[in-house]
Formats: structure tokens, sequence, C-alpha cells
């Protein structure tokens, strides 16, 4: 940059708002967003618009939709309501769905980074591990996990981190090959900046893009897993979870049909919205990659 | 080292070996499982037979290698693991390869036709999607893979039980075969068909959208490339160009998804296997976890790490057959 350039260019955007402008051009990304914010504000507000524990009988069991205003989504065949159930289904989603992908980055980066950083005997162990990993069938390794470790909702949150880690570490691993002899992250070591320091302070803020957009994919993959497990009825019994609501739904397919669909929608809907943000995130840092 | 073997045996047995430590590490992870349980296989013996006296007690756990050092347990377990040994379900009485033999050929059939219908239809319409990029047509394809993609299989078993099976009455909701029925010949194999036709769908729709998306992707990339452009100048029809030049490279990365989800496809049975009551290693895990038969669930995960090996193998074969560029040696 010389000193000519920065008098006459004139004053770029701000990244956020470059970003935001790319983002905005992609009309599918919007409404994903849309859908997105509608389910956060539904977890947020749970508590105020349906008080009580959604647990609890509100209303003659098996009330069809739209019938009575007190349940405006009907009840189950316990007598709860299914609007409530929709509302603290979306704040368990919401949970495990963000812990978990924490969980599964925070191991991948760790796991990753090692593993590209160092090269040699450690990526080749580590690697293996990883395909390991990557061999069990990650739903039959969840459900063994959670086995051993009990039904509670932060045991199935850190098993559901457990068996999503490896597509991160991948990632990471690759990005980190591919960094760690450049000349930002030479010049640093000839400084005399430590292992440890090069890995987290410079090559890692640079490794990170890619897999924050990835981080899109681990959260929806987390829901449906945490729904899957509550659906065949090994889900945390003490909380509202919209697997459990289908599973139990399950039961008065017949002609209370509603039971079912109406949570199942709701997943559809989540897992569909963090696909769109996805990928949305992902033409707007990669500009190229879109003709 | 030159051995007088053509370079296709000698990848594959390289590959071979390279699978020998991911197994190794599999066995060491599900003696850990184990050891992490609660109880031990004396537990579950001293429980069946409804309680017994410590020292008998004692005497078992001598008797099963328990009181060995842990380093000797593993050693043991592994020698056993190797020959397919995996131990006496104490839920079902039977040693658990039996019981894991028993249900071994319902998942590969619900594999096989899964896979399959996830695999064809998913090229076909990704291909043609990525000819009419933009057009209605691909946006119809890519919006119906967006919604399969987010569909979870347990919420799609259900609606099309509700539709076929309790609406029109037109499939059966659940299991392998009509049990009274005694079919045999061509009417059990249509039969079992029609068992499988909503299990199949269930399973395979998730995937058939990321083969969609990624063949799509795919195509429109080399669908670009030079020789394509050279081909078409030669004056090759459309659907020569598809065919001939574009498939055969495109198809390449949608092959390593094919091999790299084989063990999630595997994972997603437990689930559908569950709900239409298939008797096959899914619906097995389920009721292993219910009933904490946990040497049944030991086995279950290490002969499915074995299958997800040997498909791994062969789909690696077969792309290095399609992809000629990659070396053997």
């Amino acid at each position: 940059m010389s000193l000519t350039d920065t008098e006459l260019a004139a004053p770029e955007p701000s990244r956020p708002v470059v970003f935001w402008r790319r983002y905005r051009r992609n009309r599918a990304a919007l409404l994903g967003l849309a859908i997105f914010t509608v389910v956060v504000l539904m977890a947020l507000t749970a508590g105020i618009v349906a008080p009580g524990d959604p647990l609890s009988r509100a209303g003659a069991p098996l009330t069809s939709p739209f019938v009575d205003m007190s349940v405006p989504l009907g009840t189950d065949q316990l007598g709860r309501d299914i609007l409530a159930g929709i509302f603290y289904g979306a704040r368990i989603s919401l949970l495990v769905g963000v812990v978990a992908t924490l969980v599964a980055i925070a191991i991948g980066v760790v796991i990753g980074a090692l593993s590209g950083y160092f090269g040699g005997w450690v990526d080749d162990v580590l690697m293996r591990v990883t395909e390991a990993f990557q061999t069990i069938p990650n739903f039959v390794l969840l459900l063994t996990l959670v086995a051993i470790l009990g039904s509670k909702i932060e045991w199935i949150t850190l098993a559901i981190g457990i068996v999503s880690w490896t597509a991160p570490a991948r990632m990471v691993r690759a990005e980190f090959m591919s960094l760690r002899n450049r000349e930002f992250v030479d010049a640093a070591r000839n400084l005399g900046v430590s292992n440890t320091a090069l890995i987290f302070k410079e090559i890692l803020p640079n490794a990170l893009p890619p897999i924050i957009v990835y981080a899109s994919v681990i959260m929806a993959l987390s829901i449906l897993l945490e729904s899957a497990l509550a659906f065949l009825g090994l889900g945390d019994p003490n909380y509202a979870s919209w697997g459990n609501m289908i599973g139990q739904g399950r039961a008065v397919l017949r002609e209370d049909w509603y039971c079912a669909a109406i949570p199942g929608v709701a997943i559809v809907l989540t897992v569909l919205s963090f696909s769109l943000v996805g990928e949305g995130m992902n033409d707007a840092l990669n500009p190229r990659q879109k003709q | 080292m030159r051995l007088p073997l053509p370079p296709i045996v000698i990848y594959a047995l390289r590959r071979l070996l390279q699978a020998v430590p991911v197994i190794i590490l599999i066995m060491i992870g599900t003696f850990l499982l184990l050891k992490l349980a609660p109880g031990d296989t004396v537990d579950a013996l001293v429980g069946d037979m409804g309680g017994a006296d410590a020292d008998f007690i004692a005497r078992l756990r001598q008797e099963y290698g328990l009181d060995q050092p842990v380093y000797v347990q593993l050693w043991v377990y592994m020698t056993k693991l190797a020959t397919f040994d995996f131990g006496w379900s104490f839920v079902y009485e039977q040693p658990v390869a039996t019981v894991l033999w028993d249900r071994l050929g319902t998942t590969l059939l619900l594999m096989a036709t899964s896979l399959s219908l996830a695999f064809t239809i998913g090229i076909a319409l990704g291909a043609i999607a990525a000819r009419r990029a933009y057009s209605l047509t691909d946006n119809v394809i890519s919006t119906l893979g967006l919604v399969f993609y987010a569909t979870p299989s347990f919420f799609l078993s259900l609606m099309m039980m509700l539709l076929f099976s309790v609406k029109l009455g037109w499939l059966p909701v659940g299991g392998i075969k009509t049990i009274a029925g005694f079919y045999t010949g061509w009417d059990h194999v249509v039969d079992v068909a029609r068992h499988l036709v909503m299990p199949t769908a269930a399973l395979s729709l998730i995937y058939l959208s990321f083969y969609l998306r990624l063949m799509r992707a795919s195509v429109m990339e080399v669908a670009d490339l030079d020789y394509v452009r050279t081909a078409r100048a030669k004056g090759a029809s459309e659907s020569r160009l598809m065919i001939h030049h574009i498939m055969r490279n495109a198809l390449l990365p949608v092959i390593t998804l094919l091999g790299l989800q084989f063990s999630t496809v595997l994972g997603g049975s437990v689930v559908v296997e569950t709900i239409f009551t298939l008797p096959g290693l899914g619906s097995l895990a389920y009721q292993s976890v219910v009933q904490r038969d946990m040497n049944t669930l030991m086995g279950i995960i290490f002969l499915c790490s074995i299958i997800v090996v040997v498909v791994n193998f062969l789909t690696d074969l077969l792309y290095a057959r399609l992809d000629s560029r990659i070396e053997l040696t």
C-alpha cells in the first residue's frame, strides 16, 4: 500500500457490511435467515407464550388444532399443549445444536491442528483415530454412549459432539497443512514464537472461516441426531423435544396425525434454514466460487 | 520392491494394510466402552441367575479372566474379536455372533436397495439439474433436494406410513415379510420387496439429496472443462457428451462421498429398521441399548465397522478403476 493509494481510495465499507451485501443477493439465504430468526425468537419467548411446564396437562387430550384457542395447535394424547411443546422444543434443539457443535469443533480444531501442524507420526496416529471414528456408524456410537452415560441432556449433547468432530478435524488439518509453511508463519517462527502461539494465534484465525460455515451443517446434523434419539425414547424425559413429540405422536398416527406432523414440520423448517444460511454464508465468503 | 503382481492387486493389498490399524483402534475402543459401561459379564450372568454369594462371584470373575490386569483382558478380547467371537448375549441366550448373523442379511439388503436408489436417482436428477442450470426444472429439483435433506428419516417414515399404509392401504406397516404368508419363490420376493419399499425410501431420500447436490455441482464443473468443449466442437451430440465424456469424471466425487457416507447410512438404519420393525442389525442395536445388552452392542459396532471398511475398500477400487489418472503403484 503506497501513500497515494490511501489518498485516492474511497472509504471502504467495513467487512460486515460487505458480507451482508453479498449475503443479501441470495434470496433463499434470506428466507433461511428469516426462518432461523423465528426459531430463535420461539426459543427466547417460550416462557412468555406458554408459561408453566410444557409437559403438564393444558386441555382435553387430543384436541384438534384451531378448535380451542387456549391451545391453538391442539393437544396430544396426554392433553399437553403442542404449541408449548414446539416453543420449548425450539429451545432444546437450538441448545443441543449450538453446544454439540462447539464441542465437535473444539475437538476437531485440536485434533486437526495438531495433525496438520506437526505432520509425521502425530498426523499418522491422529488420522487413524479419526478414521476409526468415521468407520463406526455414528448413530450406533451415539446410542452406545447414551447407554453408558445415561439420558441426561448434558450427556446427550456431549455425546453428539463426540460423534461429530471428524469432519471439522479433517477440514482444520487440510487448512493447517496448506498454511503452516506460509511466509507469515515462517516470519513469526523466526521471531521465536512458540508452537502453541503459532497454532492458535497465527494459523487458526486464518483456518477458521470455512469451519464456521461448516458449523451450520454440524448444527443441523446435531439437531437431527438429538431428535432421532428423542424419537426413539432415548432422549432426556424432563424436557420437551420435537423428536420426542413425534415419537409420542406415532401412537395416535391413525386418527390424530397432527401430533406428529406439527413438530415434524418444525424440524424440517429449522434444518432447512440452517442449510440455507450456510449456503448463503459460503457464497458471501467465497464470491468467486459462484459463477 | 518389485512383485510379479498386477498393479491393481498391489494397490488393493496396500489399502487393506492401511485398514489394519483402524480396525485395531476400533477393537481397543469397543473394549474401553465395555469397561466404561456399568456392570461386567459376571454382573450380567449373576443377574441372570437371580443372585449368588460373593465367593461364587469371585470364582466366576476368575474364570472369565476379569481378575487379570487390563492389558491381558484387552489382548484376550482382541484375539476373540479377530475370530468374530463376540461373547454371549444374556438377552437372547445365544452367542452374539449367531444373533448378528441372523440379522445381517436384512440390513445388507436394506443398504443395497437404499444406496442403489439414492445413487442412481441422485446422479440422474443431479445431471439433469446441471444441464438445465438455473431453469425451472433445476429450481424444482434443487428445492426438492433441500427439503429431502432437511427431513429426518423417522418423520418421513411416519408420514409415508400414514399415507400408504393407513390411508391408502397399499403397503404393509412393518416387518420383512407377511408373517402367516408362507410364500415361496417369486411370491416371497414380491412380498419382501413390498415390505422394503417404505424403509428404502425413508433411508435413501436424505442421501439422494446429497448425491443430487454434489452431482449437480460436479457436472457443472466438468462441463466447463476444455476437453468437453473439444468433444462438442468435434460434433459429439449432447447425449453422447453427457454419457461418454462428462459422466465418468463427474461421478468421481460422488463415489468418494458414497464411500465416506456408508457408515452414516448404516447408522441411519437404526431408526428406520426400528420404525418398520425390520429384523436387522439396526433394530438390534436399539433393542440392545434398551435392554443393556453390551456384548451384542459391541458386536454390532465391530461388525458394522468391518462392513464399512470392506465397502470403503470396494469404492476405492471402483474409484481407481474409473479414474485412470490414479497411480496404482
